[in-house]
């Protein structure tokens, strides 16, 4: 039981309106080991929110099976133990917070599981604290911006102490602030809690800090590997309707254009000047 | 010539300021004393993030909010004069709002579509040429027309939406965030459409967003809010610049930008004021040409 | 406009009557109507009218915010006064146009009947400026739970209105979004006869109820993601007790309503 989440060829398929039937997701194999900050990467209609719904027993395979922290999703027995070890969070803010004052909102979880109300007081501050809310914990929800809630969300499942957390394109709705906001709160979850993050979304840039990147379209798992390893192919995930960071079509057409000659995995603008700087240097001398 | 001069700009606000929920606790000065002139058939970007005013500014540009002071002119006439005709502006001046694809009500796509033209009080085959138009605009086929909205998928209704507003045939096309919640492909795809429709309709465009890299490379001109007021506003290569004042107003620069400066920074003469990968490629390629980096 | 309801909104403070127990406020007010349904007298009003000002002032809430609460009733409270006024019949006839009358009994009524409305809506958007919503739901599931054993739902109405009270402010918000951009459009809420006008919200009230439906799907998932299954073994973070701040608001409702209710006998 080594693996949070270990999907094996996973199948999923729906009919929509005109009774047509789809495969959202055709045999899909992917695990994310316990501690990961792995980054699911894919246009819309890739399937990789459907993935997402896999992860808490919201939706069950139509063939493969889904184990989360070692439990399969299609025990009904046991869907209350799966959510407890992994939580998830929705794009829409606002259709996730049911009270009416945020530190009320990150109890909701916690009241539910029957945990006592001092222990509820103390986790609700330390959730409130990890995700930087504890000056907003009296506030009315829907007087904050969209960032804000999305953090008191994440404080919600947090409080709740999960093994894992998957988040659905949480950066969808926010402005560049709010997203900043979040990724920074995801990281310091990561790094302080050791919790293992699953992050949906089709942002590069929020992919380009993650330890591993997997890339889905049309329900298919195209590529995996680390952020290095995947952006690199700047040709295919342009065929994919997804782009690389601009450190690397940068290296890619200096090279192209100048015979420079550079590695082009360079995904920060450090890295980047880097090579640029010594690139420079050398040829003028 | 002297004629063309004395043309008013398509759009001037004079002054304006707005404050909500006057009175109450819950005060607040969305927009302090701005000025702005938009002449007919630019685009320009506005920018700011949430709470920068930008959504309380469209809002006056068709009158549908009053301002608590100052004045919006369009051909140089007060929309809010005694007399003045609010609605006829408003099929003139299309304002698309944030996720538009929220407002779709009829049974089918094309009677929503018709919605601003029966407004309008226009006739039938007017209304009938008109919807066939704004579906050829989006890129969506006429038998669309036919569908309940409720059956498309999301991008489609965003279409759908936006072909509401271009029925109208308006002069000036605003839209709040077009691209908010799309995909990559998504929305190179609607930066496209926009495009068109201000090249081959000469319309003029007022685009909305937080995103600096979209605002550059669809806009002749940027104004960024910041706080109710305009905080820069230029080119966008002179906007660029001032890397850290936009840090400051919360907006993040392209990373290509943000590459330049750091060479910048570490003492290297490249022009910094740019903000896609062709550029930067060719800055560069002028300061290896140029000789020896200072 | 749509912004100008204040009714049924909580402002958080610091207070005894904000730090009370919401149980102790909900029959605080209960006495209070009773109290005002009671009396009729002027004493008796005045007294009540001092206490339910009072206690406003206690909470630090601002007049006019609380009289703007009364706004949207103000019609109803008008037309209902006028009414009395001058359909009261009675022999001291003040003043006489035909079939239409004023008595003193009128006047009286009708004075009663607007200090009784006011009083009424005031010391009840009391109950609500000073407990959050889900205080309020939380004393209302707490104080109506030994209802449950006759299997009446208390815990789900308590949940219901809670979301209720949770989404109010996001469907404002969405509603006058959908009517901004419907109006830009060139949509006109405003003006014509009747039919007309209630078609004209066609537009505003279909994008509302598909919205509304979604969010209640999405709101259903988060809520079972979190552990949710109805009353089944929870808890509370807050735990309520009887303090201090209980027993100023239970002295001072049997000072004030036992003295209105001792001016109504004598006098």
């Amino acid at each position: 039981m080594s693996e949070m989440i270990r999907a094996d060829n996973l199948t999923f398929r729906y009919t929509d309106f005109s009774h047509a039937t789809h495969l959202a997701l055709d045999g899909v194999n992917l695990t994310v080991p316990y501690g990961q900050f792995a980054a699911i990467l894919g246009r819309n209609g890739s399937g990789k929110s459907t993935f997402a719904k896999h992860c808490n027993a919201i939706a069950l395979p139509s063939g493969g099976r889904v184990l989360v922290d070692g439990i399969d999703t299609g025990n009904p027995d046991r869907v209350w133990d799966i959510r407890r070890a992994c939580s998830m969070v929705f794009q829409n803010p606002d259709n996730q917070i049911v009270a009416t004052v945020v530190e009320e909102d990150v109890a909701f979880g916690l009241e539910n599981m029957g945990v006592a109300p001092r222990e509820i007081r103390h986790r609700v501050d330390e959730a409130l604290r990890m995700v930087d809310m504890q000056d907003y914990r009296l506030h009315a929800p829907h007087l904050l911006s969209g960032g804000q809630k999305q953090r008191v969300a994440i404080a919600g499942v947090l409080a709740m102490q999960p093994k894992c957390i998957v988040l659905d394109e949480p950066t969808a709705m926010l402005d560049p602030r709010g997203r900043a906001d979040v990724l920074r709160v995801l990281h310091r979850l990561h790094a302080q809690k050791h919790l293992t993050i699953v992050l949906i979304t089709h942002h590069m840039d929020e992919a380009v800090q993650a330890e591993r990147v997997a890339v889905l379209d049309g329900g298919h798992l195209l590529l995996d590997g680390t952020p290095r390893e995947i952006f690199v192919q700047t040709e295919r995930l342009r065929a994919l309707g997804l782009a690389a960071p601009q450190s690397v079509q940068l290296l890619e057409a200096l090279n192209a254009r100048a015979g420079a000659g550079l590695d082009i995995d360079a995904l920060t603008v450090e890295e980047c000047a880097d090579r640029i700087e010594a690139w420079l240097k050398g040829e003028s001398r | 010539m002297n004629e063309f001069r004395r043309e008013p700009p398509i759009l001037e606000l004079r002054g304006l300021s707005h404050v909500y929920s006057a009175g109450t606790p819950f005060e607040r000065r969305a927009l302090d004393g701005v000025n702005l002139t938009i002449k007919r058939g630019e685009c320009i970007a506005l920018i700011g993030h949430t709470g920068s005013g930008k959504s309380t500014l469209i809002q006056h540009l068709n009158g549908l909010l009053r301002p608590t002071q100052g004045q919006v002119l369009f051909h140089g006439q007060d929309i809010f004069a005694r007399g003045a005709d609010l609605r006829g502006v408003r099929f003139r001046i299309g304002l698309v709002f944030q996720y538009p694809e929220y407002q779709l009500f009829e049974e089918t796509v094309g009677r929503d579509i018709a919605f601003g033209p029966v407004n309008m009080g226009l006739n039938n085959r007017e209304i009938n040429r008109r919807v066939a138009d704004a579906l050829d605009m989006v890129g969506l086929p006429r038998e669309v027309a036919e569908k309940s909205p409720f059956e498309l998928s999301g991008g489609q209704k965003r279409r759908v939406a936006l072909a509401g507003v271009l029925a109208m045939q308006p002069e000036v096309l605003v839209l709040d965030e077009p691209t908010a919640g799309l995909d990559p492909v998504g929305r190179e795809e609607m930066f496209a459409l926009i495009r068109t429709l201000h090249e081959t309709r000469g319309t003029t465009i007022v685009l909305v967003t937080h995103s600096m890299e979209d605002a550059a490379r669809m806009a002749s001109r940027l104004v960024v809010l910041r706080e109710g007021r305009i905080f820069l506003t230029g080119a966008p290569s002179e906007v660029f610049a001032q890397d850290e004042a936009l840090t400051r107003a919360g907006l993040a620069v392209p990373q290509v930008t943000r590459i330049l400066l750091e060479l910048r920074r570490r003492g290297i003469a490249v022009d910094a004021g740019c903000y896609t990968v062709e550029q930067a490629v060719q800055k560069l390629l002028d300061c290896r040409k140029g000789g020896r980096p200072c | 406009m749509l912004r100008d309801i204040t009714l049924g909104q909580y402002f958080p403070g610091n207070t005894p009557l904000h730090r009370a127990d919401p149980r102790t406020k909900i029959l605080l007010i209960l006495a209070i109507i009773v109290a005002l349904f009671a009396c009729d007298g002027a004493l008796p009003y005045a007294l009540l009218a001092v206490y339910i000002f009072g206690l406003v002032a206690l909470s630090r809430l601002r007049l006019r915010m609380v009289l703007r609460g009364l706004k949207p009733l103000l019609f109803l409270i008008a037309f209902t006064a006028v009414l009395n006024l001058f359909l009261t019949p009675g022999d001291d006839v003040l003043w006489r146009a035909g079939a239409v009358s004023v008595t003193m009994t009128g006047v009286h009524k009708a004075a009663l009947l607007v200090a009784r409305l006011v009083l009424l809506i005031v010391g009840t958007s009391l109950l609500t400026y000073t407990t959050s919503p889900i205080q309020l739901t939380d004393g209302f599931e707490r104080l109506f739970s030994p209802l449950k054993r006759l299997r009446l739902p208390i815990h789900e109405l308590a949940m219901m209105m809670s979301l209720a009270l949770r989404f109010i402010p996001t469907l404002v918000e969405e509603t006058d979004k959908i009517m901004r951009a419907q109006r830009a459009r060139g949509a006109d809420f405003d003006s014509g006869n009747l039919l007309h006008r209630a078609r004209a919200l066609l537009p505003i009230l279909v994008p509302l109820f598909v919205s509304s439906f979604r969010r209640a799907e999405e709101l259903a998932t988060a809520m079972e993601c979190r552990l949710y299954r109805g009353d089944v073994g929870r808890t509370r973070m807050r735990q309520l007790k009887f303090g201090r701040d209980d027993m100023i608001c239970a002295i001072s409702a049997a000072l004030f309503l036992g003295g209105a209710a001792a001016l109504q006998l004598v006098f």
